[in-house]
This record gives C-alpha cells, structure tokens and sequence, in this order.
C-alpha cells in the first residue's frame, strides 16, 4: 500500500498541435483534496478528464495506486465525477439518476434504494426522490450529482468546477459542505477550480497552473507566502512587484537598493525556493498590500510616500501611494487608522519578513 | 487498448460510408456515366443535342423551367412575406385562426394538392363552372391550365418556406430599433428600406433559394397542367421514350443546377452573421382600432382561411362522390360512402394502400438506423472525410425526385456490387431504396439536431458511472433524441407514403404506390376514388404534423 493515490507521470497532451496539458508530474496522497487551480484555458479540465479517462494522454502514464490506468476506458476506472454541467440524465428523476451507478454494477434492488437514500440523505436532499431533474434549482441539481458520483464509492472523487454555475452566497455555503463531506469520507478528491479564493479554503494541496504547466504544488499557505514565481505570486491574491538590487545579502538578513535612494532589509530566509541571491543581482520584491502598515515616525524599513488614490471599501482602506517613482498599493484595515487623502506625505513601513526576494531574470510576469 | 475507440468510429462509418457510395454517389456517378458514354465510347453528343441552337427543345425547357422558377420565388415571395408581416405586427379579428392554419398547404402531397386544384379552376372546375352558370355566360370565364396553373400551385405551396422564414425573422426585430428610427425622424419608407429589410434580407435570400430549387423539382404541377417544355418532364419523356442517355444527360445538368443551389446556399448560411437579438423582446402587435379597417381585416382574414382549406375540402368532397357521375354539373351530383368502403375491401384498391405503407415502412426504418448512426458519426465521433459525409448525406435534398429516379435506373439495370450482384430495376425493391435514398436528409438532421442538443458530458457521466457504450448509447442517449428521431421518422413516412415523382419512374406491377394509383385512376375519371385516396394521405399527414408538433414540444419542455 502506498501512500500515492494517483499518480501523473510526465503527462503530456495534444490536441493537434495545440499543447494543453505539458509533462505533468504529480502524486496525489490518499484522502487530500487536492486542488488544480489556473486561469481559464491553462489544462486543468484536461488533466482532470485524463484522469477520469475521458482524454488520453499524448505522452506519459497515470497510475492509481501501483496500477497504470493510463488507457483503462473511463466505465472501468472507479472514478465518480461531478462536472461543470452536473451532466444529469433529463429523462430521470432524481432517485433514477443516484441509482445509475448502482444498476450498472447490479448491486440488487434492497440494497440500491437503501443506498440511494443514504446517498441523498447525505447531500440533503431526502425527499427529493421523485423529483424530475428540470423541477430543481441549481443547487439541488448541483447536490443530484454529488450523491450520484459518491454512491458508487468511487476510489476517487473528481469535481470540475462544481460550483461555478451558483451564486456567490450558495457557492460559499457548498463549497464549506464539499468539504466536510470529503473529510468526513475521507475521500482521496481531484479538484479544478479557477478561483484562487475557493482554492485557498478548499485545499490541502494546489497545484498552480499556467500555459498546460504547473508552476507550484504546495499547500495554501506555501502557495501564499512562498509564491514560486510571479505568475502565481499574482495569480493568488494580490501583491506589489518591483525591481531591486541585492547590496548586500547574509545569513540572516539582505539589504536592498530600490533605485538611487529607497533602502530596506529584507529577511534573507524570504526568498523563492532554490535561490540565493549574492551582491549586485538584480531581484524583484513581491510584497501584498495588506502587509505594509502606514506609521507615524521614520525608522528602519519606513520609506515616504505621497498617496495618489484612497478607496474606502468598508473592511479595508485601499490606497494607491507613489513612492519615487515606484506605485504600491497598500491595504490597512477599515477601522482604527484615521483616512489619509489624496496629496497626503505619508510614511510605510515594508516589515523585512512580509517581502520575498524572487529571481530577476524570472519574466513570468502575469 | 488505446485503438479501442479508433475501431469503433471505423465500425460505425465504413458502412455509412458504404451505403452513402452505393447508394447516392455511385447512381450519381452512373447518370453522369450514361450521360458521356454511348455504346461503350465517350461522346458529348447527347450535350451537343442538349444545346443544339437549331432543335432548341431542350434549351426551350431549361428555359421554362427557370422562368417558372424565378416567377415562382417572386410570387411565393410577396404571398409570404406579406402574410408573415401582418400576422406578426398586427392583432385583428381572425389573426390567431389564420395563422395556425398558414402552413396547412405543406400538408398537401404534391398530387394530390395539384388535383384538387383543377378540381376547382380547371376548365371544368368547379369555380369557373359556378361563374359561368352564375353570370350566364357563353363559356367558362378563365381556367388553369399551363405555366400560369403551374405558378398558381407553386405559389400556394411554396409561400410556406417564406412565410415560416420571413415569420422568425420579424419576431427576432428588436422594435425598439424600430421605434427609435421613427423617434429619429424616419419616415415609414425610410425604415422599411434602412431598418427592417435588411434584418430580412438572410431569410429572404434563404428562402429564394430554396423555393428555386424545389420549383426546379418540381414534376407534378407541369405534368397534370400539360406543362412538357420543364427539364423534369423532359427528364420522364426522354425515359419513357426509351432514350436513357438523354435522360441521363438532362438529369446531370438538372443535379448541377441544384447543386449548385446547394452549396451555394451552404456558403451563404456559413458566411451569414448572427446578430444578437436582444433579449426579452416580445413583438408587440399593433392593435387595429379603426373599426372599418378592423372590419375590412376581418373578412379578409375569413376569406383567406376559405382559400386555405378549399383545396383540402375540395379533395373531401369529391372524395364521397360516385365515380363517372361528375360530368357537366358545377358540383358532383352523386355521393356516397363506398369509395373509402372499397379503398379497403376491395383488393385491388387495397393493393396500392399496402404497397405504400410497407415501401414506406422498409424505408423509414432503414432511414432510422442510418440517420441514428449518421448523426452520431457525424455530431460525437472524430475521423477524416467528416466533411465531405456530410456532403454526400446532404445530397439527396438538393436531388429532384426525377434525377434521383434516374439515378437509380442507370446504376441498377445491371448487377452490381452494392446489390448483391442483383438487378434492381424492375423489382419491388428499387422503390423503397427510392425512398430511402430521398429521405436520408430528413430523418439524419432531425436526429443531428436532437444530438447537438445533447449535452456531451451526459454520455461520460453514464461512463463514469461504469456504464458501457452500448448501455449508455440504449439507456441514455437514444431516450434522449428520440423525439428527433422520432418527428424525423414520421415525416419521412407520410412523404414516403405521398411519394409520386420517383415513383412514377420505378414502379412495378406489384409495387404500384398510392400516388400512381391516384394518377390512374384520375386518368379513367374515377375522381371519387382517387380522391379518397387523396385524403387519406392528407389525413396521415395531418396526424403525424400534429403529433410531432406535439413531440417537438415535449422535448423543449424537458430541455435542461
Ligand atoms: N477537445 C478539445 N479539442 C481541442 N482543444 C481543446 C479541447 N479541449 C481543450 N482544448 C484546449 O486545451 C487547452 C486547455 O483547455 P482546458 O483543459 O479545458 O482548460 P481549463 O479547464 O483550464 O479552462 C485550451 O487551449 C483549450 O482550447
Ligand atoms: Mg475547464
């Protein structure tokens, strides 16, 4: 028994010449939810429909657990999916639709409508069972396809945007309810999703995706504050870039020149991964908007500058503030701080552990 | 195991392939054969002959046939256009009933429809007569006969494909366009020419090609109005006269005409520009408050639904009349029951009816295994030479019923591969394959249609779930586009059922249709029991547009 649950190896796929998905190379643990997140276009419907042995691959192999499944047709794979869509059967009602599974595997009558009901029970929908699919709401259709792909006990669950056809309240709700049940299961889940917010709550892992590539696999915290390149320090959340050079770097702490004049330190542990910058490298500084904090007196890391636009958006104060010749922005709480306008001078505090130092030569910029 | 679903299309598409070869190019391909090959040597004398400037009978009846054409889509033009404009802008007494029964003409079968209209315009039709007698006159005041009976039916049939396409037009006319070229200080012509016309134009040149090319078609009208100068009834001339190759040779340049049309119109429909409709807009009709206006529209409307159903009551009437009885009289003398007792007791009247029903029975089902096929190769499954499958299926709609009798005749008056060595002409056999190969079309778009409708995701869920393919395809897909398959398979019945055109051509003894029966016994003045005939077709035609109407229906109903 190993701890992978499915595994990607070196996975490529064409569609003619159009390259979707580039030399994937993945291991998916038992029980996480494991979450692909990227802008539209960037492979993840792809990658997840090759698992699921809808596609498959040009190049490489997928393996669950020890087993290569990479050209095993999708009816034998064991795989339950929620699609985009939810993809229910028009012509069936709703306890016909859980049950299709269940028929096809010839589990016998007793124990099918015994499971059905547990099924819809789980997703709340009990009830329901002689509903037609057309005389349900979104979320209802959205919970239809949730029992119907977990009642077969899938060996894993792969959800494709399931929430994207809600509304944003409903979205939030199931997205917590997803969640829960997967724990509670413990159900290894394939997630795709385009929205990083979603991601962020979701996951216990996300793989980041660009152009058919994934740029980082981490945890929604490493993914966060250890951004591995640009694209996804931008892609997740928000965040202020610019060019600097390293003046000095040591073990624990780097000067750097923004510029002729700006100088700050920055923690030498807050740099991407593998890089270690030496004096003279031109760098760039990400640091989010929310991480800077607007203060009264100089000091050390506390640079000056004049705030262009302020934006009240109730939880935050938005302020865009030009500081020679570089634009940040800058996001403090709502409450507390009295409002700066406008034409205001104003001091910011960059604190030296909430910046990373990311490669120059990386142009991955979004 | 990665060459499983690549041995699937292949299953799927070599028979297709198969039959659309053996079946409509290769009788394509014969008549073309026959058309440049006499006696085993290539000649164009047959096409010499054709455009021979000295004997110009044939170039004569090209040229009929496009003047009858073009006046066709002009007159259909103005009757539909102007009959989908007042029934989509303006609310009157006798609106709702109009244009429920505005497409009824569709349900008349060629024959039959062109009869019951010299049953009532021809020299001794029934409404000259009553003139004549009315006014006391010498002789009948005017009859149909001819190019102008000929536009006369065509009209009357044909306005329905401007009618229906001009109709979903104006209902997609945003008015607020309207009103604000009128609120900009346009005058009424001013936005007819700048503002609806050209939101018109895409279903106007649509419709104009599509009536040039069914008028092209067309066979009956020229046959019962004495019309021999068309291309389609040279076509049965020169076949019956025994000269195949001429035959052959007018049928292929009839088929490059219609072909033409055919792409033609594929290039328009391809290139034309989807414009936004904005949402919501419900057509306001304009009430009609003047009351002598509202008046005047009223009886007007009355007089129109009158026309509409005269034919069908017509062919009703004189369905119940005694044969031979009608004579001179204005209208049949004599009536009774027994023509409908005998269309079914009688054997020989019998004969026809099950002829037709078992033709058209063998066809629809072959239509409905093919076009199911079809269309899923077509709409779900990857493979080269998609396009021109395509093509090959859509072939037949742009056939005139003639070439394609044709086309069968000089690829099957030999044994060949595709018939088991066999000879098909002259069996029972070629007229189902007749009706099959015409409605290929029909039953493969409805059932595409039905298809496209289907949301792709829904088959890998079933497959995601453990179903097989065959499961899947049994259990989820065909419930689903069986209601297209099914209107599909209906009409394609009841027109097999109608069918006369290529029948003509390729009936034998034992497999005399309807339709040629009806022709025969017009022929001996048994009008009553032709007429009999004639309504039973119309009746199946009725119940299968309502039932389908029905289905299609059911099916947005369902729609997810
Ligand atoms: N069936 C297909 N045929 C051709 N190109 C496809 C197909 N499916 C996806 N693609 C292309 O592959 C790329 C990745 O698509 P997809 O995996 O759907 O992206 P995502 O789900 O991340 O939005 C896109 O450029 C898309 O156009
Ligand atoms: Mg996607």
């Amino acid at each position: 028994m190993t701890l992978s649950h499915v595994k990607l190896k070196n996975v490529t796929k064409y569609f003619k010449d159009v390259k979707a998905v580039d030399n994937v190379n993945l291991e998916i643990k038992k029980g996480e939810l494991f979450t692909f997140l990227g802008p539209s276009g960037c492979g993840k419907t792809t990658i997840l429909r090759m698992i699921a042995g809808f596609y498959y691959p040009t190049e490489g192999s997928i393996y669950f657990g020890d087993k290569d499944v990479t050209y095993l047709p999708a009816n034998r794979r064991n795989a339950g999916m929620v699609f985009q869509s939810y993809a229910l059967f028009p012509h069936l009602s709703v306890e016909e639709n859980v049950a299709f599974g269940l028929k096809v595997r010839k589990v016998p009558q007793k124990e099918q409508k015994e499971m059905v009901k547990r099924a819809l029970e789980m997703v709340k929908l009990a009830g329901y069972e002689k509903r037609r699919i057309d005389q349900l709401s979104g979320g209802q259709q959205q919970r239809v396809a949730l029992a119907r792909a977990l009642v077969i006990k899938p060996t894993i669950l792969l959800l494709d945007e399931p929430l994207s056809n809600l509304d944003a309240k409903l979205r939030e709700e199931t997205r917590w309810e997803i969640r829960k049940l997967q724990k509670e299961l413990g159900i290894t889940t394939i997630y795709v999703t385009h929205d990083q917010s979603e991601a962020m709550a979701m996951s216990d892992r996300i793989a980041v995706m660009e152009g058919g590539k994934i740029q980082q696999v981490g945890t929604p915290e490493e993914i966060y504050f250890k951004p591995a390149n640009r694209f996804v320090a931008s892609f997740i959340g928000k965040t202020n870039f610019f060019e600097a050079v390293i003046e000095d770097f040591s073990h624990d702490s780097a000067l750097v020149r923004v510029g002729d004049e700006i100088i700050f330190w920055v923690d030498s542990t807050c740099r991407q991964d593998g890089y270690i910058p030496y004096r003279g490298d031109r760098v760039a500084i990400s640091i989010r908007p929310e991480a800077m904090e607007i203060v009264d007196r100089p000091g050390k890391n506390v640079v000056k500058g004049r705030v262009r636009l302020a934006e009240f958006t109730g939880v935050t104060m938005e302020y865009e503030v030009e500081m020679r010749g570089i634009t940040l922005h800058i996001s403090t709480p709502g409450i507390g701080k009295e409002k700066k306008s406008p034409g205001d001078e104003i001091l910011v505090h960059l604190p030296p552990r909430n910046m990373l130092i990311m490669r120059g030569d990386d142009n991955e910029m979004a | 195991m990665k060459w499983r679903r690549t041995i699937i299309t292949y299953l799927i598409i070599s028979p297709l392939i198969y039959i659309l070869i053996g079946y409509v190019f290769y009788p394509l391909f014969s008549t073309f054969v026959a058309s440049v090959m006499h006696d085993g040597a290539f000649s164009l004398e047959k096409y010499r002959q054709f455009f021979d400037l000295k004997n110009f009978s044939n170039l004569k009846a090209l040229f009929t046939s496009i003047y009858i054409s073009v006046l066709s889509v002009i007159f259909s033009g103005i009757v539909g256009v102007l009959l989908a404009f007042l029934l989509s802008r303006y609310e009157f007494p006798g609106r709702k009933i109009l244009s429920s029964l505005a497409v009824l003409p569709m349900a008349l079968p060629p024959l039959v429809g062109v009869y019951a209209f010299v049953f009532l315009f021809s020299e001794s039709g029934i409404i000259p007569r009553a003139l004549k007698e009315l006014f006391g006159l010498a002789a009948v005041p005017f009859k149909l006969r001819g190019i102008p009976g000929v536009l006369v039916v065509h009209t009357f049939t044909m306005y329905v494909y401007f009618y229906l396409m001009a109709s979903t037009a104006f209902s997609a006319l945003d008015p607020s366009l309207e009103e604000a070229a009128y609120n900009l200080g346009a005058n009424r012509f001013t936005v007819w020419r700048k503002v609806i016309l050209p939101m018109l134009t895409p279903a106007l040149v649509a419709a104009s090609l599509l009536v040039f090319m069914v008028s092209m078609a067309s066979y009956t009208a020229p046959l019962i109005f004495g019309v021999e100068r068309t291309l389609t009834m040279q076509i049965y001339i020169s076949r019956t006269n025994g000269d195949l190759a001429m035959a052959a040779t007018q049928s292929t340049l009839l088929s490059m005409v219609s072909i033409s049309f055919l792409i033609f119109m594929r290039w328009y429909q391809s290139r034309r520009i989807y414009r936004s409709v904005s949402k919501g807009v419900v057509t306001q009709r304009t009430e009609l408050k003047n009351p002598v206006v509202r008046y005047v529209a009223g009886i007007t409307a009355i007089i129109l639904v009158f026309i509409l159903l005269l034919p069908i009551l017509t062919l009703v009437l004189v369905s119940f009349s005694v044969d031979y009885a009608w004579t001179v009289q204005i209208l049949p003398p004599k009536y009774t029951l027994a023509n409908y007792a005998k269309l079914f007791s009688n054997p020989r009247t019998w004969e026809p009816i099950k002829n037709s029903l078992v033709m058209s029975g063998i066809a629809t089902a072959a239509n409905i295994i093919f076009g199911i096929a079809a269309a899923y190769a077509i709409v779900r499954m990857y493979f080269k030479g998609k396009n021109l499958m395509d093509i090959l299926i859509m072939l037949p709609w742009a056939l005139p019923g003639t070439v394609i009798g044709i086309n069968l005749i000089t690829a099957f008056n030999r044994p060949t591969l595709f018939t088991a060595n066999n000879i098909l002409v002259g069996t029972f056999w070629i007229m189902p394959l007749a009706y099959f190969v015409r409605h290929i079309p029909l039953v493969y778009r409805s059932t595409s249609a039905a298809l496209m409708q289907l949301d792709p995701n829904i088959e890998e869920a079933a497959l995601n779930l453990g179903a097989t393919w065959g499961y899947t395809f049994r259990r989820v897909v065909l419930p689903l586009i069986s209601p297209g398959i099914i209107s599909g398979a209906l009409l394609a019945f009841v027109q097999g059922i109608g069918e006369f055109v290529a029948s003509i051509l390729l009936y034998t003894p034992s497999s005399r249709p309807i339709s040629v029966a009806i022709y025969e016994h017009m022929y001996r003045f048994e009008f009553g029991t032709a007429s009999a005939y004639g309504v039973l077709q119309v009746l199946l035609i009725i119940i299968v547009l309502l039932v389908t109407g029905q289905f299609s229906e059911k099916a947005s109903q369902s729609a997810i």
